[in-house]
């Protein structure tokens, strides 16, 4: 669903982004993982069409996102990690502009339901100001989910949310997976990547450290057989201590 | 404390100028950075202009100390001033969970605002001194200015303080008790003094009076005391007077200094306040608030549609919810009046007629002129959310379109009553040689030529906003002398552009009009807008379609 070849970003004198790919399968979730400033966010923001990769191709679905990007946006949401509303629509219209960017009046009977799943349904008159920053952080990811996406971006994600949104959260997450999606979830929180996702990219540097699953990358390397993600994480981007054996 | 307190404010001094240093260096920056700072340059030091009508300074003495006795109890009556004892958010979280007393926290806000009133002090001293009537020295008319402002600011700061205290202390008696006290004290005071002063002096002369009458004069001496200072004609004259301003400026100090109230509340909710204020200017540029009542469906979205109708719909719920009415109302209601007044009235009709054309007219040339930079229910708006728009499966051109659309329609519009209101009056007086059949029958083409000049316009001001998004100002980009000298570049940019872009098809338009004119008359001036308003849709398609590619391509990382 998702392809990237030789993904490349460079800002001036700065490489964001240095040949990176991957693919990430229909009903996969791939958990992006890297330290502050990997980039992670210029990854996402590439792979969603907010910025123009230096080098590389993306594929969405089959299309490319040079080359088709209305065809290729039409099938993804990206969710970021600061939300971004129109303070002056209601929780309602929201929906309701998205359903017409994306061209997506059958999705209209969805609404009531995704609200009441996302515990917004007594909210939806009210205006995206006078929301909590965890109810805007839930409005931000309906807006994501109510066009019925192939390829699912999410950035910190639990962001701003209680403990019972988090788990909600996390099984919308899972539940979008089974039924075909295909996920990227990039998070600092090491231990939401290894509960739900179905492998790991780890980049430092701009560069890809390790990609595949928890056994494939530490596969190869003894040392981290058997161990968390946090340890290997730490370990990949050298700032754990060296393991026990 | 203090220490910690003049490392913050020297570095905050220090890392502001080298961040205008380092943007200098780009050539754009340091363009607009010249402009601004020549502009400031010919305000200050430019010939002064003679002012034969300027007050004397015992006049001028008067009224201010009359506005400056209403504001003060404004601030004490309403308390509306609650901005006063507002901090910044870092502020907040750093300094008042600090190992520090609650007077070095004051003390720190007073020293802070020492920056701000400096400068003031500056520029109101070039300015008054440049175009009023003194022959004080600069520095010492300088601290007579920085004297007036610093015991203001201290005296607001004292009644923001005071408040405080009655709230904290649960005092709803006093509370309540204080504005009656002021308020009715003000009242017979006036009475009293007003009796004492004959009545036929004219109404200026006489005000004065009764302010320089007893027991008036005392009420007014404080406010008076601040003022006398400016008005000082020689050194000897000002020290004394500079003096006992000290001395009331020193007692504001004790007063605010010694108060030890529990004001964090009370600056918690200020600083609030302040953020709300430019959260809405954010929005809208300053005007009416967002709130629920706002939240009403004034237009609901229709499900299935063109995705561009859903960004018109977008910016123009925008454009509804957090834009006051109240002004344009107003003037239609006032242009409404008149109309209906010239119609029915015949003796005084036709000057009723001639003033609605006159200001109708006046408001439709303003818009056109203005309009675009103060209506800006598009790109311009959305610098937030560059981001976001980016993700949307819809072409540049659809968005940059439908943004342009926006803003245009409204514009165009306003301008569209005016127009209309100020040509109905026109035909109903007689004024103008063509017949009202004739003014009606060219009512279409004029509007659509006025759309098509407006469209043009605002695709180049969000060119600018695309082109260069940091030099479009929000409130994470506060104003200063570049920001002046950016708004000068822009706004001359803009109006060169659209000269050279309605010069082509004016001139087709101008021709066709000339050529059919010895046939048609006035009716001529319909082909001849129509034909020009088709060219100017061409240029406006072109310039759309570009913009469009543009914004395709354009990256919104760092825009603010």
């Amino acid at each position: 669903m998702i392809e990237v070849e030789g993904l490349s970003k460079v800002y001036g004198t700065l490489t964001a982004v240095q040949d990176l790919s991957f693919g990430v399968a229909p009903g996969e979730i791939l958990g992006l993982v890297g330290p502050n400033g990997a980039g992670k966010t210029t990854t996402l923001r590439s792979l969603a069409g907010i910025i123009r990769p230096t080098r590389g191709t993306i594929r969405i679905g089959g299309h490319r996102l040079d080359q088709e990007p209305i065809a290729a946006k039409a099938m993804l949401a990206f969710v970021p990690d600061e939300p971004q509303l129109f303070e002056y629509l209601t929780v309602a219209e929201h929906l309701a502009f998205t359903l017409r960017l994306y061209r997506r009046p059958d999705a209209l009977p969805r609404v009531a339901p995704l609200l009441e799943e996302l515990e917004l349904t007594g909210k939806h008159g009210a205006l995206a100001s006078e929301l909590s920053r965890g109810m805007k952080q839930k409005l931000a990811i309906a807006c994501g989910l109510i066009h019925d996406p192939s390829v699912l971006m999410l950035d910190e994600p639990l962001t701003g949310l209680d403990p019972v949104g988090i788990r909600r959260m996390k099984r919308t997450i899972a539940a979008r997976a089974q039924a075909g999606t295909a996920v990227v979830l990039s998070s600092h929180l090491l231990q939401l990547v290894e509960e739900l996702c179905t492998r790991v990219l780890i980049i430092q540097g701009g560069s890809a450290v390790a990609l595949g699953t928890m056994a494939e990358i530490s596969g190869g390397r003894p040392e981290l057989t058997g161990r968390g993600l946090e340890e290997i994480f730490l370990s990949l981007t050298g700032h754990g201590e060296a393991p026990e054996s | 404390m203090r220490s910690a307190a003049v490392y913050l404010l020297t570095r905050s001094a220090v890392n502001w100028a080298r961040q205008i240093g380092q943007r200098a260096k780009s050539p754009r920056y340091a363009v607009a950075l010249l402009l601004g700072s020549g502009y400031l340059a010919l305000i200050f030091f430019g010939q002064p202009r003679a002012n034969p009508g300027a007050l004397p300074p015992r006049a001028l003495e008067w009224i201010g100390t009359l506005l400056l006795a209403l504001l003060t109890l404004k601030w004490w009556v309403f308390g509306a001033d609650r901005t006063a004892l507002a901090f910044a958010p870092a502020e907040i979280q750093v300094l008042f969970p600090a190992p520090v007393s609650r007077a070095a926290v004051l003390g720190y806000k007073l020293a802070r605002s020492q920056v701000r009133l400096l400068l003031s002090v500056l520029i109101w001293t070039i300015l008054l001194r440049r175009h009023g009537p003194h022959s004080l020295a600069p520095p010492l008319y300088a601290l007579a200015l920085w004297g007036f402002l610093t015991t203001v600011f201290l005296h607001r700061l004292g009644v923001a303080l005071t408040r405080a205290t009655v709230v904290a202390r649960g005092w709803q008696a006093w509370r309540r008790a204080l504005p009656v006290v002021l308020v009715l004290g003000a009242c017979v005071a006036i009475a009293v003094s007003r009796a004492a002063v004959p009545p036929e002096a004219a109404l200026l002369v006489r005000v004065r009076l009764i302010a320089e009458t007893t027991p008036l004069n005392w009420l007014l001496w404080p406010f008076r005391l601040t003022l006398v200072p400016l008005a000082a004609t020689s050194a000897w004259e000002w020290a004394p007077r500079f003096a006992a301003v000290l001395g009331l400026l020193l007692l504001h100090l004790l007063w605010i200094l010694r108060a030890d109230v529990a004001f964090e509340d009370a600056a918690l909710e200020a600083t609030a306040r302040r953020s709300a204020r430019l959260e809405r200017w954010r929005l809208q540029g300053g005007g009416a608030s967002l709130t629920q009542a706002d939240a009403r469906t004034w237009r609901p979205l229709a499900p299935s549609g063109h995705p561009g109708h859903a960004i018109l719909w977008k910016n123009l719920t925008r454009q509804v919810r957090t834009v006051s009415p109240a002004l344009p109302f107003i003037m239609i209601a006032l242009m409404a009046g008149g109309l209906l007044f010239g119609m029915v009235n015949e003796a005084q009709g036709g000057m009723a007629l001639g003033l609605v054309a006159g200001l109708a007219l006046s408001w439709a040339g303003m818009l056109t002129l203005l309009g675009p930079q103060w209506i800006r229910n598009d790109l311009r708006g959305e610098l937030d959310h560059l981001a976001l728009l980016r993700t949307w499966p819809v072409s540049g051109l659809v968005v940059m379109t439908s943004e342009v659309a926006s803003s245009s329609l409204v514009l165009t519009g306003l301008q569209a009553v005016f127009g209309l209101g100020g040509l109905a009056a026109l035909a109903l007086s007689g004024m103008v040689p063509a017949s009202s059949a004739q003014l009606l029958g060219l009512t279409v083409p004029a509007v659509l030529l006025l759309l098509a000049v407006n469209v043009i316009s605002m695709a180049i001001q969000n060119a600018g906003a695309l082109l260069y998004p940091s030099w479009v100002r929000t409130e994470l980009r506060p104003g200063g002398i570049e920001m002046m000298g950016q708004q000068f570049l822009t706004a001359g940019a803009s109006l060169l552009l659209l000269a050279v872009a309605l010069l082509g098809p004016g001139l087709l338009g101008g021709g066709i009009g000339y050529l059919l004119w010895p046939h048609l008359g006035p009716w001529s001036l319909g082909p001849a807008a129509l034909l020009t308003t088709a060219g100017l849709a061409l240029e406006a398609f072109l310039i759309l379609d570009w913009l469009g590619t543009r914004f395709e391509q354009f990256d919104p990382t760092g825009v603010n």
